[in-house]
């Protein structure tokens, strides 16, 4: 697939009609634009025809249409944002177009309709409507693979950074769409497991009954017990999987209104303060936490043993006797006098006469295993060894300190809503993105809370699951009833075992094909050593001789690049997927890189992809060799930068 | 004393305790709830044998929390002090004193065999210890989980009033308790 034009209408900032015509004969398309001159926007205007996604920037507004255009109309008038996007793919010509009708409002303008249509050119180069526009667009350019054509370099590396793990399993997910890995990856969820009741193995399970002897109406009431238990199961881990994305995009928001509220110079002093505040606060929860375990470990270390104090007493009266009747000189052992009667030598040399030795042999009888004196001595001892330690338990000290780091995190919080309110009365500017902030954080603690209760509830939910499922098993396995069962039980098991393997093998061997790629990309373009491996999961790790995968942003630049260039060539390399064409729209960090740096990427870029088109903030008319550079444009804004215009030509 | 195998924690009260007390001792949770509610029983002197039997769910043995033997020997130093006072205290055994003497105080290898009435676990000629144990425990742990609160920090602060409570003397449960016995005493006499 090549792109041939993009034209739009009032999509965001863009007012009016624009266009932008695209190289298709392997030379590099370069969009130029400055900061929130609307790269970005562009870059997402492409998602949006094909995949009717876009992704903003929480800082920006999520507006579609362009809001000096909104602005002019009057209320109750209609308007739309539109784009289309001409291409070709495998010498046969489409053209997709998308539009949003909008009508403004008091409020806000609401969105009225919507629309998708895609024409084809037949061999006579008339345009005929096709149906179906997205099946087709999801054969020529995955949705799932979406975000490797059109890449977006600052996110990638910020994902490469934090979410190594995320970014694996969407790459996954990825990889196996475009292989159509995914038909043999949804037969397995469809086979699923005995305790998952929406699956064929769930279901057959389900089936089992009990034999005559059997009670069945326990196993009626353990089927219900199990089908209730396997609900809240699933409602519980999809309460935890919600919980946890919202966690995860409320820690993004916060990070990314930082960073924005941060660029602000006037702003520096009162961000630096409210990180101080915010960094204290989470110190003094760390603290409460510390206290909170300390408390616990006092309590095993020495509770135990003071408890025993009121049984050590009680035993002395059980076993009074042969205490009160033992007397044995002090210092006496029983291997002192063990060792004296073998020698029949007194510790002090003497031979020992035959009567002190009779009278020595009677102190025998008062070690165990005929008595034990000394050894409930050394108990009782003990006891009062730790009776006396018990006032310096120190639980006052440590509740008290998890009280006071508790109260003194509450005031941080409160210091730093009334920073923030201090702040906002100065700039209405940034007075939302304050609030929202101190809005997501307080609902980001409330959410580590409610995922924590729901864990320790899907814990005690999925103990009682696993014990009706037992108990169900011991009932119906004695039924020959279930034989048929069984068998087919385990046949499915045996399928599924063998789709697995086979889809671990292919994920062993494509994982292995992108390391390669991507340490060649490496080695090419970063000028100091570095080792890839890309494990089964498609984790990627970078180290250096030290096994070290510290990075600088510079080389984590280079590393996305890298990313990127691989995946394209393993796609190219993929036998199933030769002939195909895949455009490489590119949002590139190159301000991150260094001068050298720069110029290994460029140079390697061009063969990533057979249409490549760069968004870019820096001069890169220089660095490309001229016959290389096809089409530029240049994104020219007002000083508002809510109205841009896309020109064509390099125009700074 | 050293086990060979894990020692199993039946019952919904270990799932609750082991839960919501997790936070508070973190350092080997199961291993800590269950030596703490070990001493809660030997203090009470009650045992529960079979804890699941007393509860709402039946269960098979692997759902339930439970103390690796790894855990156990590493760090079995406590359970030694805590087995010599119970087998010497308590009336939930019915063992002579010598018995008792040396089950308490006879090294391993020096071991005559005994004849033990409860535990089903253990053989006949075999004083199973860790069952004795477990026993108490189990009731233990029914005690623990009353003094868990709405939020940690009321967990803690209930856990040091009833610990302290028994170590004072000053718990009622276990003070009525002494006083019908000491009744039971003086009706025989």
């Amino acid at each position: 697939m090549r792109i041939n034009r993009i034209e739009f209408e009032n999509f965001r900032n863009f007012k009016g009609h624009n266009e932008l015509v695209c190289s298709t004969d392997g030379k590099v398309t370069i969009v130029y634009g400055d900061n929130g001159d609307g790269k970005t926007t562009l870059h997402q205007l492409f998602q949006w025809i094909l995949y009717n996604r876009v992704h903003f920037n929480n800082t920006s507004n999520n507006k579609m249409y362009n809001l000096e255009l909104e602005k002019e109309l009057k209320y109750g008038d209609k308007f739309s944002v539109k784009g289309s996007m001409d291409f070709e793919n495998s010498g046969e010509s489409y053209s997709i177009r998308r539009e949003w009708v909008y009508k403004k409002d008091i409020d806000d303008s609401a969105k009225i309709e919507e629309d998708i249509s895609m024409l084809k050119k037949d061999d006579d180069n008339n345009w005929n409507r096709i149906n179906n526009p997205e099946k087709i667009i999801e054969e020529l350019l995955p949705s799932g693979l979406s975000e490797y054509f059109f890449f977006d370099g600052e996110s990638m590396i910020a994902d490469l950074k934090v979410k190594g793990k995320e970014s694996a399993k969407k790459l996954r997910h990825a990889m196996f769409t475009i292989l159509d890995l995914n038909l043999i990856e949804n037969a397995v969820t469809h086979i699923g497991k005995t305790d998952l009741k929406t699956t064929a193995l769930g279901l057959l399970y389900l089936a089992k009954s009990g034999s005559k002897d059997v009670n069945n109406t326990e196993i009626l009431s353990l089927k219900g017990n199990i089908n209730q238990l396997q609900d809240r199961v699933n409602s519980l881990e999809k309460d935890i999987e919600e919980a946890k994305n919202e966690k995860k995009i409320k820690d993004e928001f916060i990070k990314d209104v930082s960073e924005h509220i941060g660029s602000f110079k006037s702003k520096r002093a009162y961000e630096k303060a409210r990180k101080e505040l915010i960094d204290r606060r989470n110190l003094k929860i760390s603290e409460s936490e510390n206290a909170q375990v300390k408390f616990g470990d006092v309590i095993i270390e020495s509770y135990p043993y003071f408890l025993m104090k009121t049984p050590i007493e009680k035993a002395k009266y059980k076993i009074n006797l042969e205490l009160d009747n033992d007397e044995l000189p002090s210092g006496l052992t029983k291997e002192l006098l063990t060792t004296i009667l073998r020698d029949k030598i007194c510790i002090c040399g003497n031979t020992l006469s035959e009567d002190e030795l009779k009278t020595l042999r009677l102190y025998t009888e008062k070690f165990p295993p005929y008595s034990y004196k000394e050894m409930y001595s050394k108990l009782s001892l003990k006891a009062e060894f730790w009776e006396s330690r018990y006032s310096e338990n120190g639980l006052d000290t440590l509740i008290e300190s998890v009280i006071n780091n508790n109260e003194n995190a509450a005031k941080c919080d409160i210091e730093i809503t009334e920073l923030d309110n201090e702040e906002k009365n100065k700039d209405s500017d940034t007075e939302k993105l304050i609030t929202d902030r101190r809005i997501a954080e307080e609902r980001l603690y409330e959410l580590s809370d409610i995922i924590d209760n729901l864990s320790k509830n899907l814990g005690e939910v999925n103990a009682k699951l696993k014990a009706a499922m037992n108990r169900y098993d011991k009932l119906t396995d004695q039924s020959d009833n279930n034989k048929a069962i069984n068998d087919k039980i385990e046949i499915l098991s045996q399928v599924k075992k063998r789709l697995e393997d086979k889809l671990d093998a292919v994920s062993i061997d494509y994982s292995k094909k992108l390391e390669l790629s991507i340490q060649s990309l490496v080695d090419i373009m970063l000028n100091s050593k570095r080792s890839v491996t890309v494990s089964k999961d498609f984790t990627v790790r970078i180290v250096d001789n030290h096994d070290s995968e510290y990075k600088s942003e510079g080389q984590f630049a280079i590393v996305s690049f890298a990313y990127i260039g691989g995946i394209f060539k393993l796609l190219e390399q993929e036998v199933g997927l030769r002939g195909k064409e895949y455009p490489m729209v590119l949002d590139g960090p190159f301000s991150k890189l260094s001068s050298v740096h720069k110029s290994n990427v460029i140079n390697t870029i061009p063969y990533f992809a057979p249409q490549i088109i760069i968004f870019s903030k820096d001069d890169l008319q220089n660095d490309f060799e001229k016959e290389k550079i096809g089409h530029i444009w240049t994104i020219i804004s007002n000083e508002e930068k809510n109205v841009s215009e896309l020109k064509e030509g390099f125009l700074w | 004393m050293v086990i060979q195998s894990d020692i199993m924690l039946r019952g919904d009260s270990w799932n609750l305790a082991v839960n919501e007390l997790a936070p508070i001792f973190k350092t080997r949770t199961r291993y800590s709830i269950y030596l703490l509610s070990t001493a809660i029983g030997i203090a009470y002197d009650k045992q529960i044998v079979e804890l699941e039997k007393t509860e709402t769910v039946s269960a098979d043995a692997s759902n339930y929390p439970s103390v690796p033997r790894t855990v156990f020997n590493q760090n079995n130093v406590p359970f030694d002090y805590l087995f010599k006072t119970a087998i010497l205290s308590s009336d939930c055994v019915n063992l002579i004193e010598k018995e008792r003497l040396r089950l308490a105080f006879e090294d391993e290898d020096n071991k005559e065999d005994l004849y033990f009435t409860g535990g089903e676990e253990a053989g006949n000629n075999e004083f199973n210890k860790i069952l004795f144990l477990t026993g108490f425990a189990n009731f233990g742990v029914t005690k623990l989980i009353e003094n868990i609160g709405n939020t940690n920090l009321e967990t803690m602060e209930n856990l040091k009033e009833y610990l302290n409570s028994i170590v004072e003397g000053n718990n009622v449960e276990i003070s009525d308790m002494l006083e019908l016995k000491d009744d039971d005493f003086e009706s025989l006499l």
